[in-house]
């Protein structure tokens, strides 16, 4: 008996199967996802989530190429599958709207770093995070990080032919450049800090409100 | 209207003509296997050391994406595609007639894999677990498959005239699903990508198809013809065993969702995760149940079938232990952790790579001529190999477990939750260093052999040219 005919028609019906379960359904329910429009006191229409700026884009690619998401995830779980938003790693859950500008998205596999799906926030508005990219084990809460950090996004500077950056790290024991040399971020690190700083999800959408903020008495 | 007979090759014929495309294929996966492994090793020493990141073009997250492409794409693919092309046209009595296309097709094969670990090293991978290489790399990987797969496919559809083993069902099953996988990753992650978190749904849909419904097969098919073919026992139950296939390839299509549990998607998607979980470990029993029952474990005395042994022991634990934390209780404290680290290692190293050179052991003394003949280095090779297996997997999946569990807890912060981590780290690392002494035996014994009957390697690979016809399986029946 010839088999091929058969066997032909199986696998072509289970993977098909499988294509119209996971790729085609979820496209058709998520591919159309936009930002969210919401009106603001003063009548201004913004949208959420916001497109990243040019230079956080060329962060996310650094960090794509870093291999950054093989530690860090960047996706907050709802409080029945984890301790995500006890941790105080988001205050709401992850949605795919918040994901709708990222190609490829980076949500990551594995936490021997902490989520950053709201890294910007944690970060605050001003604050740079270049002793974590330089060397995360310096800080000090942070001593038995795994991170081996990104020392390469960093440049030596001879004093001598620059004028002293106000961007330098501020570094002591072995980590101490040399007298009369300073370390400095490179462009690159400027990129991926852009990056890290716009990693924000506490926006209100219409599948994901943001907790009630409790009015202090 | 007289019927029409097909001519028989002899085991022999048949032998020399899947010698060089099959050599091509197995031993440029060994030299990946090694490589792979050094990458491997090269991440983990990232970790314990960091004072290594000096060098961007070799930190953490690069080296072990770049193991994985080297340990998947250079390793277990072509390996289980080199094995699978023998069984079939062994079993069938054909001879490969299209040697030089899939010959052409492996090197090209070989470039792919090549491109995709520099691309990834120089920091031009996709950033999509599994599917990590630059896109140019997987283009160059599908051209290398369909050269290989138009020349096999159809010259044995063509020459095939007997009732189909079921191994041969699962690597023409495995042959024809794969370029759909690669080409529609292609199409949605590279040539047209799709955008937010359906890149995440496409990478984990292809990943988990590709380990449960290309590379699982192509082990399972080696492991099933060994059962049967060495030790001469039929297949327990034949039909559990077919309904086990169809189902495992109904199911594997779908164990990606698993990895999306409790993701930034519509809830049905981690439903059907957990569905599809549990199933999977329907069709592993199944399969299991007609690897051992009576047959393969009770004949371990030969190193094929003690691989084969430990191999299909890894698939049904791993299997089960997939189908066990994709519930949602268990998800819950997992997911992130190491353990599903822990589970992949068991597959891609206890399962994949044990079984698949279970099938070297048979096929390389055939192709080349010779028979293994120094049993230290086969033991060492399979001792090491399966201590290093078993230290590498146990050391993530206790160290895992712990780790969720800490993580699950907000009294401890992250960083606290690592410093426990070392020590099972350590473990992890020093299984690996043993794993790869125990591929060095290996290497070391197939070179010791070329060695020992070819003065220069240009000797040897004449003597391969010269000799159409080998009478290889006498050779190893006389060793024996």
């Amino acid at each position: 008996m010839n088999q091929g005919p058969l066997i032909f028609l199986g696998v072509l019906t289970t993977l098909s199967a499988s294509w119209l379960g996971l790729v085609s359904v979820p496209r058709l329910q998520l591919g159309g996802l936009a930002p969210h429009p919401s009106t603001n006191e003063t009548g201004l229409v913004t949208y959420a989530p916001v497109e990243r700026d040019g230079s956080a884009r060329q962060g996310a690619d650094i960090y794509r190429a870093q291999g950054c998401a093989e530690c860090h995830t960047q996706q907050v779980r709802p409080s029945s599958e984890g301790s995500d938003l006890a941790r105080g790693w988001g205050q709401r859950r992850s949605v795919a709207r918040d994901y709708v500008f990222e190609a490829p998205v980076q949500l990551g596999v594995s936490r021997l770093g902490p989520d950053l799906a709201n890294y910007g926030e944690r970060l605050g508005t001003n604050a740079l995070p270049w002793m974590r990219l330089y060397h995360p084990a310096s800080l000090a809460n942070n001593a038995s990080t795994w991170c081996p950090g990104a020392p390469y996004l960093f440049e030596v500077r001879d004093l001598k032919w620059h004028t002293a950056s106000p961007d330098a790290l501020v570094l002591a024991g072995v980590k101490a450049p040399k007298a009369g040399f300073e370390i400095v971020p490179t462009l690159r690190a400027w990129q991926l800090a852009a990056y890290l700083g716009s990693l924000r999800q506490s926006v209100e959408l219409p599948e994901a409100a943001l907790p009630p903020k409790t009015e202090v008495p | 209207m007289s019927a029409k007979v097909t001519p028989i090759t002899r085991p022999d014929a048949v032998d020399a003509s899947c010698r060089w495309p099959v050599l091509k294929l197995t031993l440029g996966a060994t030299a990946w296997l090694l490589a792979g492994l050094m990458l491997k090793l090269g991440s983990g020493l990232m970790l314990h050391l960091p004072a290594l990141a000096i060098c961007e073009y070799a930190n953490y997250g690069k080296l072990a994406a770049a193991a994985r492409v080297a340990l998947i794409y250079g390793f277990a693919l072509p390996a289980g595609f080199g094995i699978g092309i023998w069984l079939l046209f062994r079993n069938s009595d054909r001879p490969l007639t299209s040697g030089l296309a899939v010959l052409a097709g492996a090197v090209i094969w070989n470039l792919g894999v090549t491109a995709g670990v520099a691309g990834i090293l120089l920091g031009e991978g996709s950033g999509i677990v599994g599917f990590d290489f630059p896109g140019y790399s997987g283009s160059i990987l599908l051209a290398g498959y369909f050269l290989m797969g138009v020349a096999v496919i159809p010259a044995y559809g063509a020459g095939q005239r007997k009732e189909m083993e079921l191994s041969q069902v699962m690597v023409l099953a495995a042959a024809l699903w794969f370029p759909w996988l690669l080409t529609s990753a292609q199409i949605l992650l590279v040539w047209f990508p799709v955008r937010g978190v359906l890149s995440a749904l496409v990478g984990g849909w292809y990943f988990q198809a590709l380990l449960w419904g290309c590379l699982a097969p192509l082990t399972l098919a080696g492991l099933l013809h060994f059962r049967t073919g060495l030790n001469g026992a039929s297949l327990p139950r034949p039909a559990l065993a077919w309904f086990g296939w169809w189902g495992l390839l109904a199911v594997a299509g779908f164990v990606g969702a698993t990895t999306l549990i409790g993701g930034p998607y519509p809830a049905w998607v981690a439903s059907a995760g957990v569905v599809a979980g549990v199933l999977l470990s329907l069709p592993v029993i199944l399969l299991g149940l007609n690897l051992f029952a009576g047959g393969l474990a009770r004949h371990a005395g030969q190193p094929a079938l003690q691989l084969a042994t430990v191999s299909g022991l890894s698939f049904v634990i791993v299997g089960l232990l997939s189908a066990a934390t994709s519930l949602r209780c268990a998800n819950r404290i997992l997911r992130f952790s190491m353990f599903p680290g822990g589970l992949q290692d068991l597959f891609l190293f206890g399962f994949l790579t044990l079984g698949l050179l279970a099938g070297l052991y048979v096929i390389l003394p055939r192709l080349i001529g010779f028979a293994w003949q120094q049993p230290l280095l086969t033991y060492a090779h399979i001792g090491l190999s399966v201590m290093g297996v078993g230290l590498m997997v146990l050391s993530l999946l206790v160290g895992g477990w712990q780790q969720g569990q800490r993580l699950d807890s907000v009294a401890l912060s992250v960083s606290q939750v690592n410093a426990g981590l070392w020590k099972f780290m350590l473990l992890n690392a020093l299984g690996l260093v043993i794993l790869i002494g125990g591929q060095m035996a290996f290497v070391a014994h197939v070179a010791w052999l070329v060695g020992r009957h070819f003065p220069t390697v240009k000797e040897f690979v004449l003597s391969l040219i010269r000799e159409d016809v080998r009478p290889a399986a006498a050779l190893v029946r006389s060793a024996k």
